[in-house]
This record gives C-alpha cells, structure tokens and sequence, in this order.
C-alpha cells in the first residue's frame, strides 16, 4: 500500500466514523444531543434506552437519570460539543480565525473531496441529513408546516436588524417587528405560536448558548456572534452584534443587533423539497 | 421489552465501533493531529520523518492544514479553533471513558459475540502503539526503551544517571529522552530528572514484553 492509499483509507474510516456517530445514524448520539427532557418523554420516545441495561451505560457516558434526563460531565457533554462542531465542519460552517485574521470560514468539503479523489456530493454532511430528519418530523406536525414556512421566510432575508441603540428612543418599528408583523399575518399564527415558531428555529436560551465568534479585542469588541440553541439543534440563526465607539472606550459605544444565518444553502436547498 | 434490547444493542455496538474507529491507535491521521496535542508543537523535522504522507507532499499538507486547522512552520502546532483541537479534545474523553473498568465490563458483557475478549481499553492500546513506535526506530529505537526501563525502575534518573549505568554518550541519551519526550513515555521534573509519565506508571507491565 503507498502512501498516498494509506491515507485516503485512514482519512474515509476517519469520515465514516465521525458520520456514525452523529444523531441521524445513532441514537445514543441522538438522545445525547436532544437533552435534557422529562423521563416520561424519554421513556416514551426512546424505549430502547430506558431499559436497565442501557441506563446503567447510558450513566457511564456521563448521563443523569431523574425526573429530568440530563447531560453531564464526561463523554455525553464531549460528544454534544463534538456534534455541533462536526455539523459545521463537515457543511462549510466552521468559523476559524487566526489572530490578526479576519474571520473565515474554510472550504472543508472542496479540500476533503480533493485528497479523496472523489466528488464533493458523495462525501457525508452529517447537518444535512439530521436536518432532513428534522424537516421531516415537522412536515407531520401542524406548527410544524408553519416551522417550515419560518424558515423559508428568514432564510430569504441577508440579516434582520433587531436591535439599534442609536434607534432606541425613536419608536420606530424594527426590522424584527416588521418581520414578526409579516409572519403573523401570512402565516396566521398567535403569539403564542410565535413564540414556540422562535424556540424551534433562533433559539431557546434555556439550552444553552455559544459564542461563535468575537473580533477586536475582549475589551474593544468590534463584532460578537453568538447562537442560541434551538430545539432540534438546526442551530442556523445567530445573534450578529456590532460595536462602535465614540473615542476611547470610556466615551461610550453604540450597538447594532442582527439575526444573520449559517448553513444557508443546505437548508434552502432541503426546504424546496417539503411541503409548506 | 426483547425487541427494545436488540435494538440498544445494534446502537451500542455502532457507537462503541465508532469510537475504537477514532482512536489515535486505530487511526493514522487522529494519531498525527494527537501527536501534535499532546506536545503543543512538534519539530517539522521529525513529523516529516514520522508522518511522510502528510507532512512532506505540499499538496496533502496544505489541504491538512485547512481541514484541520494546523499550522506548518519549522514547528508543527493545531489552532485552537481549528477542527483538529477539537476532535483532540474529544480523543481526550474516549480515553477516559475507555479506561473506565465498569464502562469496559457493561459493555462487554452486552456485546461479548462482537467483542469475545472484551472491548480495548483504547488509552492502554495507545501507549502499546507509542511503545511499538519508539522501538522501531531504527537509530535511537533500542536505546530508548532501555532507558525507559531504567528510569521505571529506579523511578527518576538524571542525564548523569543514565550516563553512568548505560555506558552511553550524553548526546546520544539526550536524543533518546527527546524521543522519550515526545512520546509522553517520560516528564522531565523541576530538578532537571526524569521520570515515567502517568501512562507508563498505570501500565508499566507493557515495557515487561519488550
């Protein structure tokens, strides 16, 4: 075997093995992924990982059984990091920056696919199937078709300013309100319903956040994105905020807030298969 | 309830498989980018020497370097936010969780036909590669887990020490604790010494079969 056969070989195990492990091809990896939730939801919806043996591994990974099934330390918490971070390497979506550098974000799959000798489409996108998955689960359910619409709407904006400080005092409706008024007139939901469209698409702060990235320095920030989990982890809305200064840091700064989007064209082009 | 047990048991044993597959001792490329972790940097010059396939075709290097976040200088090191740090970090909790005795027996007692003699402990597997490694060295190979062994035995040794008892030249052991250094067989102490790292105390039976 040469050297270069040898890689290719070590480099597909490594692919296939990191794909096995993502929440559309395993459901240990999946139940890692959606917690926490109440113990009679998980005994309801994942039979196969409340019987007495596969609690007691299921502990092991680092699992905390009670009236809330819960993540702890140990692999469970690496495995749910190391899931989000293979969701946005493996769909062009990791955001990597060396000091001094803007912010990027690298053509894995091109690189990939090129030491492979192989076609960018056949390598696996474990985002994209788990967002298949997801899409489909929703398609079934009535908020569901009214989730898919969301998403079509704010995945055809750039960004949707939120939030202006110099606007503050102004009264004038935001981007964001605007939006809203749209959304709840097209897709003839309550408030209530906005409220849960937002918790399955932009985020639920209950499950936690993520600083994507910041530019300048901690004390000057110039840029900060950070995300909200939402409840299936599609994950591909984010909080964009922007900081000026008047003079030195002491003199002030003002702010702009913008929902921008990732993973973008994946989930456009899976959302022109299903049904609205 | 029959039905629910195969079913746990054919996910057990696709995760379980994954994570052997990712390890740095059953993989090539998470055993370069491992490398590289545990020591922070690593010289150009050896990793070219260890990891040709990687390191000495620009092509594949360059593409390794966007892949994985790594940064090829006259030293070899991974960027923080970079994909190959964080599949590190996770490398570091399947070592944990496979070191774990009653993680090791409730799963092979669930999986004993697909696993007969037990499933790895992968962090034990990984010190047998470094091991293999460092003895196939064709110049310092030999001389190194030599010493390796006297420094286990006695517990921690100085340059000195070594020079003494192994009838070797300085400049050659030094070569040999580099070896041993990068590696993680041994830790260089405040007082200059030398003594086995953590792994090689917890498995010191593997140096018995060399």
């Amino acid at each position: 075997m040469n050297g270069s056969s040898r890689l290719k070989e070590h480099l597909t195990n490594l692919l296939n093995a990191l794909t096995n492990l993502s929440p559309s091809r395993n459901l240990i990896s999946q139940f890692i992924l959606l917690l926490p939730k109440d113990l009679t939801i998980v005994e309801h919806s994942y039979p196969e990982l409340t019987t007495a043996a596969a609690k007691e591994i299921l502990q092991l990974l680092g699992i905390k059984f009670g009236d809330q099934v819960q993540r702890g330390k140990g692999l469970a918490e690496a495995l749910y990091q190391h899931i989000h971070k293979t969701f946005d390497w493996l769909d062009n979506e990791l955001v990597y920056r060396k000091p001094g550098e803007e912010v990027k974000k690298l053509d894995v799959r091109s690189e990939l696919a090129k030491l492979l000798d192989t076609d960018q489409r056949s390598l696996p996108n474990p985002y994209m199937e788990w967002a298949k998955l997801v899409l489909r689960k929703l398609s079934n359910e009535q908020l569901g078709r009214k989730a898919i619409n969301f998403m079509r709407m704010l995945l055809s904006r750039e960004s949707i300013e939120i939030y202006d400080s110099n606007k503050f005092n102004m009264r004038e409706p935001s981007q964001w309100d605007t939006f809203k008024k749209e959304v709840t007139e097209k897709l003839k939901v309550n408030p209530a319903e906005f409220e849960e469209l937002c918790r399955l698409t932009i985020g639920d702060p209950k499950l936690g956040s993520e600083e994507l990235y910041y530019t300048g320095s901690r004390r000057y920030m110039e840029s900060q994105a950070v995300l909200d989990h939402s409840e299936y982890h599609l994950d591909f809305v984010y909080k964009h905020s922007r900081y000026l200064y008047y003079g030195s840091y002491y003199g002030g700064r003002s702010v702009t807030v913008h929902y921008a989007f990732r993973h973008k064209e994946t989930l456009k082009k899976l959302l022109e298969g299903f049904e609205g | 309830m029959a039905r629910e047990v195969e079913e746990f048991k054919k996910q057990l044993l696709n995760f379980v498989n994954a994570l052997i597959a990712i390890s740095p001792s059953r993989n090539y490329i998470t055993q370069f980018l491992y490398l590289v972790r545990i020591n922070g940097s690593i010289d150009y010059r050896i990793a070219e020497e260890a990891y040709p396939d990687i390191v000495k075709d620009d092509y594949t290097r360059e593409a390794f370097a966007k892949i994985f976040g790594i940064n090829f200088t006259d030293k070899i090191s991974l960027d923080t936010n970079g994909y190959g740090y964080y599949l590190t970090d996770f490398i570091n909790e399947i070592f944990k969780l496979f070191e774990n005795p009653d993680f090791r027996a409730k799963v092979s007692s669930i999986l004993k036909d697909e696993f007969p003699e037990g499933i790895p402990n992968l962090a034990r597997e990984w010190l047998e590669v470094r091991l293999e490694g460092l003895r196939s060295e064709p110049t310092y190979g030999q001389n190194s887990i030599k010493i390796l062994k006297e420094i286990v035995k006695i517990g921690r040794l100085k340059v000195e020490d070594l020079e003494r008892k192994l009838n070797l030249s300085r400049g050659y052991i030094l070569q040999c604790l580099n070896l041993l250094e990068l590696y993680k067989l041994i830790e260089k102490d405040y007082d200059g010494s030398y003594k086995p790292s953590e792994s090689v105390r917890k498995y010191q039976d593997l140096l018995e079969g060399l």
